[in-house]
């Protein structure tokens, strides 16, 4: 299998069994309007409107509307309003919110590309981007730190403070979140389903492996210090790696 | 004697009238309860809004978050994840 890498959303992306062009494209699609360090972004043109009512593009919707979802389903952990969930209403493309109000989607965009990104591939192969992969047949990772898991299905997405720093916002303090794991990796249905449940498993600390385990989807949990910890789900999958 | 019958009469009629405006103030009332509480046109409910319920919204809506499939690994892995 020929392996294409490039690079696109600030990270490097690895993509295997699909055209690297058309990836490409489809990534900057995605940074085209939802990049913060893109002034003439939607997303950017959106925070910086003075409207209380806006009419957005569908991908905007659509996509507002799925970081909603994630975070009412994370409880508010993954938010893409920072805490402000009740003072966005989105009913089709029309957006209310109060003017000041700056909307962040980049813990669902990078999936998404995957995901889409990913549905481009013939056969078997996979779009990997940073910590975000996703699979169309079974593929060996390597985990971050050392191991490797088998991907028979779906995603596998990594959060954690080794890349980025302490880069995740604790929505309740508004700070960087403290957290006992250098890197949380989540195996879920789809790259996005992954990368919410890594990030949201991360948030929570101590609570992060049962979180998961209640839900269903097996996690990976790196201290600092090396030690690893999996979930019941993800020893179930296979011996701890 | 002939006044007592035109005094009687009289009586009759109050009584009749009496009752003929008691039972249309009744017709009345009974069609007013009966329209406030069947007509269509009539609130009989608070207002909501016009969506369907957010158990059933929740219920048909696939969550984001579900697992995937992993297992062993069988051979070197062609890609290693990093940190997003």
């Amino acid at each position: 299998m020929t392996v294409h890498r490039l690079r696109a959303m600030g990270c490097d992306v690895v993509v295997c069994g699909a055209d690297p062009a058309t990836v490409a494209a489809v990534f900057e699609r995605w940074e085209d309007a939802f990049s913060l360090h893109r002034s003439g972004s939607e997303l950017s043109r959106a925070n910086a409107a003075p409207a209380q009512v806006l009419a957005v593009s569908e991908l905007f919707a659509e996509t507002l509307d799925i970081a909603l979802t994630a975070a009412a389903e994370t409880g508010g952990l993954v938010d893409p309003t920072f805490g402000r969930l009740d003072a966005v209403r989105l009913c089709g493309r029309i957006l209310c919110r109060p003017p000041g109000l700056q909307l962040d989607l980049n813990g669902v965009v990078k999936a998404l590309a995957v995901d889409e990104a990913s549905s481009e591939i013939v056969g078997e192969g996979f779009v990997s981007a940073g910590g975000d992969l996703a699979v169309r047949g079974p593929v060996d990772v390597g985990l971050p730190g050392g191991g490797a898991v088998r991907v028979v299905a779906g995603g596998l997405a990594t959060s954690g403070t080794t890349t980025r720093g302490r880069h995740l916002i604790d929505t309740t303090t508004g700070r960087p979140c403290e957290s006992p794991w250098e890197q949380v990796t989540v195996s879920g249905s789809t790259c996005l389903a992954a990368d919410v449940a890594a990030k949201a498993a991360f948030l929570l600390g101590d609570d992060g492996p049962e979180w998961l385990d209640d839900r269903g989807l097996p996690g990976r949990f790196r201290e600092a210090g090396g030690h690893v910890v999996c979930n019941a789900h993800w020893e179930r999958s296979l011996v701890c790696t | 004697m002939a006044g007592s019958r035109i005094e009687a009469a009289r009586a009759r009629a109050r009584g009749a009238k009496l009752a003929l405006g008691a039972l249309a103030t009744l017709v009345l009332g009974a069609g007013f309860i009966g329209a406030k509480s069947h007509a269509a046109g009539h609130a009989k409910h608070r207002a909501r809004a016009l969506a369907a319920p957010r158990s059933f919204e929740h219920a048909v809506r696939q969550s984001v978050l579900a697992g995937g499939q992993i297992a062993p690994p069988v051979q070197p892995p062609p890609v290693v994840t990093s940190t997003s």
